[in-house]
């Protein structure tokens, strides 16, 4: 290479290396303003992690479109790889790279990733600009970004064709089929003329691939950037057990929740720049489907990122890493009058950034979790600022109050009188723990407060007691000493009383020794499972649908196959805290197709994509007077099966859409929600 | 201003039963609750409170697990809490329970307002507002339903009597007994109880409030409990029937004159 091109080369080098540098740093110095969060243990479980979900693709392979990812993803390797070669052997014409600059399988295996980025790339265009699902915006980003990887792929291509038209042949390019094409249109061509094509391709190539390289720190696609560490840093909790328990007796925590973006900890703001926008949470999200303001992707793609640009930007000028109460008189000069300034520092992150209503919205389904293939953590950065309201502000809803006295006052949020708790039990001889005395007791079953107090729910609770009971099970209840075991409570944002919930509950369950626990309600399951072991409540947690399995299989259980049952076909409804928060979908399906005369069926959305009842996270409390019934959805969205029934197997869920059918049937096309309990009581 | 509202511990009778074997309270596992009308006083205070300014002492006898409805009244608004708590003043009567209460509000200070609620709902006595009244030899008007007016040296409010409405204007400092109608007591914010949670109650032995034992407990008591029992009611009844209605009314009328109604 001439000296003058070697010295412009080193400069643009140089200046991109910088200007990479500089906008990565700046992203990093936004996310450190968040608060402290250990994400580094267990390195090989994370590692593993990363290698499933970033270089395996996992969540990205189970839609057909996220197959063209994988190949754009593993392309973007190869051609990251074959840019080494490419640009060193024409700055440092006599060194040989070992590989990538002699093996013709890498470049073989490159082309192909190559060839299917560009016609990936292609399908991507058709997708976004004519198909245009709702999930994916339109954007220049966008548009720029896909004209920059032609632009690296076709400069490529052609320099290295013409080279090797130049060469006559090379040993690593025998394979390589592009190389081999282009040079073909190259044949014929003066070895003059060759050397300055090659030499003004290459130089459009090295611009364009470095705009591309100052370009990613810069847009939406720093994801690249961000999301393999995304995937590094996930919680390795379980789903339904990663909200944080905070130390209210911690007398210099003032601030409870999140009502400051940067009290939101570093991993939460990092989801902000992992999002790629793929919209694969929105499409999932029974609040955004419904029409209620929430939109996962917006959330954390644009209106926390935005606001954390804005204000970090002005926080990291000021010097400063809070804008709480303890700053307060540094930053008064900074946050009184109208400057642009204290405009921003003035901003509401609830109320202001996030409206109330898509706190609000948000019914713990997890299905934008689950589907997130960059893992981000959605739910719990609605429960922090649902925790700052409830908490510091003492915001919230009217009826969600009530439901909290009540459990305060009678121990659920029905508002019945706890001493009725065991009262469905009345003729069942069913033991309390307390009857049982130095009794062994194998299984405690965890009745709920829906399962004693709902006359619904109290049906499934009868059905599973003759269950265990003929299937001689060891077996005994609570009773009146079980309280309301906090679900809705702390994933409403109220932490305190969740906290004396669980203190209550835990102390009676030691108390009695109970090693294992056995529940009709996925939401009790899920807080007894994976809440309470924070606590010092450390429990064997099944789902009754899972236990009645069990004792079929064990042979505890034997089923009269000859009972007269009608010919019936069932669509199944998967509740989300027993299907995407234990990932069981298994266990309920197994059992409706026990009963004779069933047929059972499949919604459209079923599985890890399943859709919400919308009882969940409190909603079953809440008024839903924004956009239309999420349980009203679910109901049409079964009826389109044309069943005879449907099968759930969550108090919330059949509550739901018992209700959604009365709101969309006339008695006669009613159909009846069943839990399947209720059929397997019938065959014993 | 200063305020003292006298509260008490209370079982939830909403949720008692009567055993009908041994014909007693069944108290196991019973939940306490803060007495529904001391809530209402608090409530009183901690509106007066928010409008004109005022300390808010709650203070309540019994014993130390007390302290849980005292904190309901911290998260509630109260600003202090005393229990007083010792073997030498349990099972008081009215009189007894009054007269320490009154102890312990000297021991307090010189409060303009006491407010105490009607009555509580496990003795439905509603003397023990009155005697501290009488012990301190202050003013007092009960059964209060409104508070009209509040000045530094007198109150103006609306009291219910058997004969209607009265409208009371009283000096400071006095004791003030509230009724339901006074205003629905408010749900104490979650930062409210955390901070309550976290704040020290006062305790005061008989001693610390320079109670004689003579006069506290059950020595000093002039009434005792001697027996807990669920009234027996009788239901009988019969139903009468006859051919026509003239010869029902004298079925009926014979019925009575035998039973000596009429």
């Amino acid at each position: 290479m001439p000296t003058i091109e070697l010295i412009v080369f080193l400069i643009i080098t140089v200046l991109t290396v910088l200007l990479f540098v500089q906008a990565v740093s700046k992203k990093l110095k936004f996310i450190r303003l968040g608060a402290k969060e250990n994400r580094s243990d267990h390195p090989g479980k994370r590692f593993a992690n990363f290698c499933a979900n970033v270089l395996g693709q996992r969540k990205l392979l189970q839609e057909p479109y996220g197959v063209i990812h994988f190949f754009i993803f593993w392309g973007f390797i190869f051609i990251a790889l074959g840019e080494i070669p490419f640009i060193l052997e024409r700055v440092f014409p006599n060194i040989t790279i070992p590989i990538l600059g002699t093996s013709p399988y890498f470049y073989l295996i490159k082309e192909i990733l190559s060839s299917l980025v560009f016609i990936g790339l292609i399908v991507g265009i058709v997708r976004r600009w004519i198909v245009r699902p709702a999930r994916l915006y339109l954007s220049v980003e966008a548009a720029l970004v896909v004209i920059l990887i032609y632009g690296v792929i076709i400069t490529e291509w052609l320099t290295s064709g013409a080279r090797l038209a130049l060469m006559g042949s090379h040993h690593a390019y025998s394979l390589d089929f592009i190389y081999n094409l282009v040079a073909g249109f190259f044949a014929g061509t003066s070895a003059e003329s060759l050397t300055t094509t090659i030499s003004f391709l290459w130089w459009i190539h090295v611009i364009i691939l470095y705009s591309f390289a100052v370009y990613i720190p810069n847009s939406k696609h720093l994801h690249i950037l961000a999301t393999p560490f995304n995937s590094y840093f996930a919680s390795l909790k379980p789903a339904g057990g990663q909200i944080e328990p905070m130390n209210l007796e911690d007398e210099n925590l003032k601030e409870y929740g999140v009502g400051r973006i940067e009290n939101f900890t570093w991993k939460q703001l990092l989801d902000s720049f992992a999002c790629g926008e793929c919209g694969r949470c929105m499409d999932n999200c029974p609040a955004n489907i419904s029409g209620k303001p929430l939109n996962p992707k917006e959330l954390l793609s644009r209106t926390l990122k935005d606001h954390l640009l804005e204000k970090g930007a002005v926080m990291n000028k000021l010097g400063i890493s809070s804008t709480g109460e303890e700053n307060a008189e540094a930053l008064k000069p900074y946050t009184t009058g109208y400057s642009e300034t204290a405009q921003i520092l003035n901003k509401k992150l609830i109320g202001d950034i996030v409206s109330r209503e898509e706190i609000w919205s948000c019914t713990t389904c997890m299905a934008c979790q689950t589907l997130c293939p960059v893992s981000n953590e959605h739910v719990n950065k609605i429960i922090d600022m649902r925790r700052y309201e409830v908490m510091n502000e003492n915001n919230y809803a009217h009826e969600l109050q009530l439901a909290f006295r009540n459990v305060e006052a009678k121990y659920n949020p029905w508002g019945v009188s706890w001493s009725e708790r065991a009262s469905w039990a009345k003729d069942l001889g069913v033991q309390t723990m307390k009857e049982a005395g130095d009794q062994e007791v194998e299984y405690l079953l965890w009745v709920g407060c829906a399962g004693s107090f709902d006359d619904r729910a109290k049906k499934v609770s009868v059905a599973i007691a003759k269950i265990l009971k003929a299937a001689g099970v060891n077996f005994a209840i609570l009773g009146r000493e079980e309280k309301c075991c906090g679900d809705f409570i702390r994933r409403a944002g109220n932490e305190y009383l969740f906290g004396l919930m669980v203190k209550d509950n835990i102390n009676t369950l030691n108390n009695y020794k109970v090693k294992k626990i056995i529940t009709a309600c996925p939401h009790c399951l899920n807080t007894l499972k994976n809440d309470y072991p924070a606590f010092g409540g450390n429990y064997e947690v099944i789902h009754h649908t899972q236990f009645i399995n069990d004792l079929i299989k064990s042979g505890k259980l034997t089923l009269n196959k000859n009972v007269e049952m009608p010919k019936q076909k069932i669509v199944y409804h998967d509740s989300c805290y027993l299907g995407r928060y234990q990932q069981e979908f298994e266990a309920p399906r197994a059992l409706y197709r026990m009963v004779p005369g069933v047929e059972l069926i499949e919604m459209d959305r079923n599985h890890n994509k399943s859709f919400c009842c919308g009882a969940g996270g409190g909603r079953m409390w809440l008024e839903e007077d924004i956009g239309e019934r999420i349980n009203n959805m679910r109901v049409d969205q079964a009826l389109a099966k044309e069943p005879q029934a449907i099968g759930a197997n969550c108090p919330y869920c059949i509550t739901m859409l018992e209700d959604g059918i009365k709101d969309k049937t006339d008695a006669e096309h009613s159909v009846p929600v069943i839990d399947p309990a209720e059929l397997i009581v019938k065959m014993i | 201003m200063e305020i003292v509202v006298c509260i008490k511990q209370v079982p939830d009778t909403t949720e008692v039963k009567i055993d009908p074997v041994k014909n007693t309270l069944i108290r196991d596992g019973v939940p306490s609750i803060v007495n529904p009308f001391d809530e209402y006083a608090v409530e009183a205070a901690v509106r007066i409170k928010e409008q004109y300014g005022a300390k808010i002492t709650v203070l309540t006898m019994g014993p130390p697990q007390a302290t849980s409805a005292l904190r309901k009244c911290l998260a509630m608004g109260a600003d202090e809490a005393v229990l007083v708590s010792d073997r030498a003043v349990a099972g008081a009567d009215t009189l007894a329970t009054s007269y320490t209460l009154a102890k312990a509000i000297e021991k307090i200070g010189k409060p303009d307002i006491i407010f105490c609620g009607k009555m509580a709902i496990d003795g439905d006595t509603a003397q023990v507002g009155p005697g501290i009244a009488e012990h301190l030899g202050l003013p007092q008007t009960t059964y209060v339903q409104k508070i009209r007016e509040v000045s530094p040296h007198r109150l103006v409010v609306e009291r219910v009597s058997d004969s209607g409405h009265e409208l009371v204007s009283i000096p400071l400092p006095c004791v003030v007994t509230v009724d339901k109608a006074i205003g629905e007591p408010r749900y104490p914010s979650v930062k409210g109880s955390i901070n309550a949670s976290r704040q020290e109650i006062i305790t005061w032995s008989a001693a610390d409030i320079d109670a004689p034992p003579d006069k506290t407990g059950l020595n000093g008591s002039c009434t005792q409990v001697m027996r807990i029992f669920t009234p027996q009611i009788q239901k009988h009844n019969e139903m009468l029937s006859a051919e026509s209605d003239d010869a029902l009314c004298d079925l009926l009328l014979a019925k009575l004159q035998e039973a000596k109604i009429v």
